[in-house]
């Protein structure tokens, strides 16, 4: 045991030598290493938490969007992103200059709403999903800053 | 010396001043086989290729998109087109690969791959710095019997015949590369240097066959530098770098093969001996001392790879498709089956043919063997033609999903760099028949050129190597009409 001990302090000895006359150069590089397998994901991930934060999400599913009701204010951008629970949807504000023509199964699509002034803005599925498409809106309510 | 032997002497001499100068050899009637450009009289370049950031930054870069790659491949979208996992690999890396890399730098991704890298850092204990110590890990050599490509061809083929499903699946993608990183690492630790790059990297097994027809080599500027120069740092290491970690000798490097573009040779190298050399290309098919049957079915699985995901990818036969893509697992079966029995067994038997048609025909001078090993190296031209014509079609029509998914690489709906709504958009896909039958027109005529000059190399008679070369011509007319009609029919 003694001997294993002592051969691990040696070896370990080593390699702190070795890391001590390794250099500037080695140092860098071990920082970009620690930016690549650490800072990297995970400002990824942290910038992922933070979009989460600060977007409504919307599934569609057949017919309806949940939630069904949006709040918003005039003037001051609303970050939606969609996700479609079953099959291809398509998501309009009536009004406004925002728009998703194909909202695929599994694939999360995002847009920015503005809308100018107060009021009630509809949003609607503008791809046929089956019977009762038509029936398929929600309400985007607006209100003064 | 005798007055006897001074005239013989002098009378010889004579002669070889008199004689005419043996023609040069020439690429396709104008291109001097041993024409080179040597790059590195640039100063720029040889102070970039001696410096270790050179390798070290872009493997680094790379590692990080690997990272997100990995990521996206297990919590991103399942959508192959919103994935950066499938779009970045199988459009943007594998077009790079064939259109560029491989043409034009050989193995140059070898020297910046990201998979094997946390391996070789734990290996040598150090990032960029040169440090003399025995390296980490057991650096055991690999067994002698098992020193070719024939395990890389048989990786190959394992994972050809999931190939409908990784290419489309992030997550078969992910499971593939994450597999490569993990063996890899882990061989690292067990055998010396590449040892896994060489002789088991299903990737580096291809760029290694068609890196012999890149445009650019690593060679020593001077044989007698070489030959003088006792310490063989290149092949040892030195304090300014580590000996050729892909278990080359620089020295005496005659082809691509397994040159990994590291350029460690260039940092070891006390004399300056190491030149990096534009060429034309496909020289080295004609370097005969290293050629091999593991080589040769190389070629062929390749060029059939080629056919067959043309066929599966682009086809309009969508039974082959569902079989490809497990829709079910008998139909699966029977696509694996069947790519493995075409791309090791049936080319193989076609080209076996025509060499024993050639051998016939030329008097059978030489072994068969010889004959069908050295032929199957003009399959090499055609081959990565039939994937560069292959690749426009994967990148033309595709491309623009890049420039959606580095905006939101997971499909979860993020916009780093506002191109997130990047929308679908073709491009020159009115050219594509056109480029695709160019690139194999092109493929054909040098294989053409490569066939003729090896039936010169292999039957040193011309009127033998003429005959010889016939069956060559028609196997390669019938190869370059199955792919045109793939292509464009």
């Amino acid at each position: 045991m003694r001997t294993f001990m002592r051969a691990v302090s040696i070896w370990g000895r080593r390699r702190l030598f070795q890391l001590r006359a390794v250099g500037t150069g080695e140092i860098v590089a071990l920082a970009v290493v620690a930016v690549v397998l650490v800072v990297g994901p995970a400002s990824v991930f942290a910038y992922g938490r933070w979009m989460d934060r600060h977007v409504a999400v919307v599934h569609a599913r057949q017919w309806q969007y949940a939630p069904n009701v949006l709040h918003a204010t005039a003037g001051v951008p609303l970050r939606i992103r969609l996700e479609s629970d079953d099959v291809v949807h398509g998501f309009k504000v009536i009004g406004l200059d925002a728009q998703v023509t194909q909202l695929i199964p599994g694939k999360s699509m995002e847009l920015t709403v503005t809308a100018p002034k107060p009021g009630t803005y509809l949003y609607m599925c503008t791809t046929y999903c089956g019977l009762k498409h038509a029936m398929m809106f929600g309400k985007l309510i607006v209100t003064a800053p | 010396m005798s007055a006897e032997k001074r005239v013989v002497a002098r009378t010889a001499t004579a002669e070889a001043v008199d004689a005419p100068a043996a023609p040069r050899d020439v690429f396709l009637g104008f291109v001097p086989v041993d024409a080179r450009l040597e790059l590195t009289k640039a100063p720029w370049l040889r102070r970039l290729l001696r410096s270790r950031w050179t390798t070290f930054l872009p493997t680094a870069l790379n590692l990080f998109l690997f990272l997100v790659i990995l990521a996206a491949g297990i919590v991103g979208t399942p959508v192959g087109n919103a994935n950066i996992a499938i779009v970045f690999i199988w459009i943007l890396w594998w077009s790079a690969l064939m259109l560029v890399l491989v043409p034009f730098a050989s193995r140059l991704w070898c020297g910046m791959c990201p998979l094997p890298v946390l391996g070789e850092w734990v290996q040598r204990f150090s990032l960029v710095a040169r440090r003399w110590h025995k390296p980490l890990g057991l650096s055991i050599k690999w067994p002698k019997k098992l020193r070719s490509m024939w395990l890389v061809n048989g990786v190959f083929l394992g994972v050809a015949a999931f190939s409908g499903i990784i290419t489309t699946r992030p997550w078969a993608t992910v499971a593939l590369l994450g597999s490569i990183m993990v063996l890899g690492t882990g061989l690292f630790l067990v055998y010396e240097r590449r040892t896994f790059c060489r002789y088991l990297c299903p990737v580096g097994g291809f760029l290694g066959l068609y890196a012999n027809f890149a445009a650019i080599e690593i060679r020593p500027k001077s044989q007698p530098v070489c030959v003088g120069h006792k310490s063989k740092e290149c092949i040892l290491g030195s304090m300014a770098g580590h000996g050729c970690p892909w278990l080359e000798q620089p020295t005496n490097l005659k082809r691509n093969t397994y040159c990994g573009m590291c350029f460690e040779c260039f940092r070891c190298c006390s004399q300056d001996n190491m030149g990096l050399y534009v060429r034309p290309f496909g020289t080295d098919l004609l370097v005969e001392s290293h050629r091999g049957l593991d080589e040769s079915w190389k070629a062929f699985i390749m060029l059939g790879a080629a056919a067959v995901y043309s066929a599966t990818m682009m086809g309009p036969w969508g039974t082959l498709k569902d079989m490809a893509n497990l829709r079910s697992f008998g139909g699966w079966a029977l696509f694996a089956v069947g790519l493995i029995t075409v791309l090791a067994g049936v080319l193989p038997a076609l080209h076996g043919a025509s060499a024993w048609l050639s051998w016939r025909l030329a008097g059978r001078t030489v072994p068969l063997k010889k004959v069908f090993t050295n032929f199957a190296y003009h399959l090499v031209p055609i081959g990565l033609l039939a994937w560069i014509g292959f690749s426009f079609a994967i990148l033309l029509p595709n491309g623009s999903y890049v420039i959606r998914v580095i905006s939101d690489p997971f499909g979860w709906g993020w916009n780093l760099f506002g191109t997130a709504h990047f929308a679908w958009t073709p491009v020159l896909t009115s050219w594509l028949p056109a480029l695709q039958a160019a690139s194999l027109l092109f493929g054909f005529v040098y294989s053409l050129d490569v066939a003729w000059k090896i039936a010169r190399q292999t039957f040193p008679a011309p009127a033998a190597a003429a005959r010889a070369v016939v069956p060559q011509i028609v196997l390669l007319g019938g190869i370059t009409a199955a792919f045109l009609w793939l292509f464009v029919g």
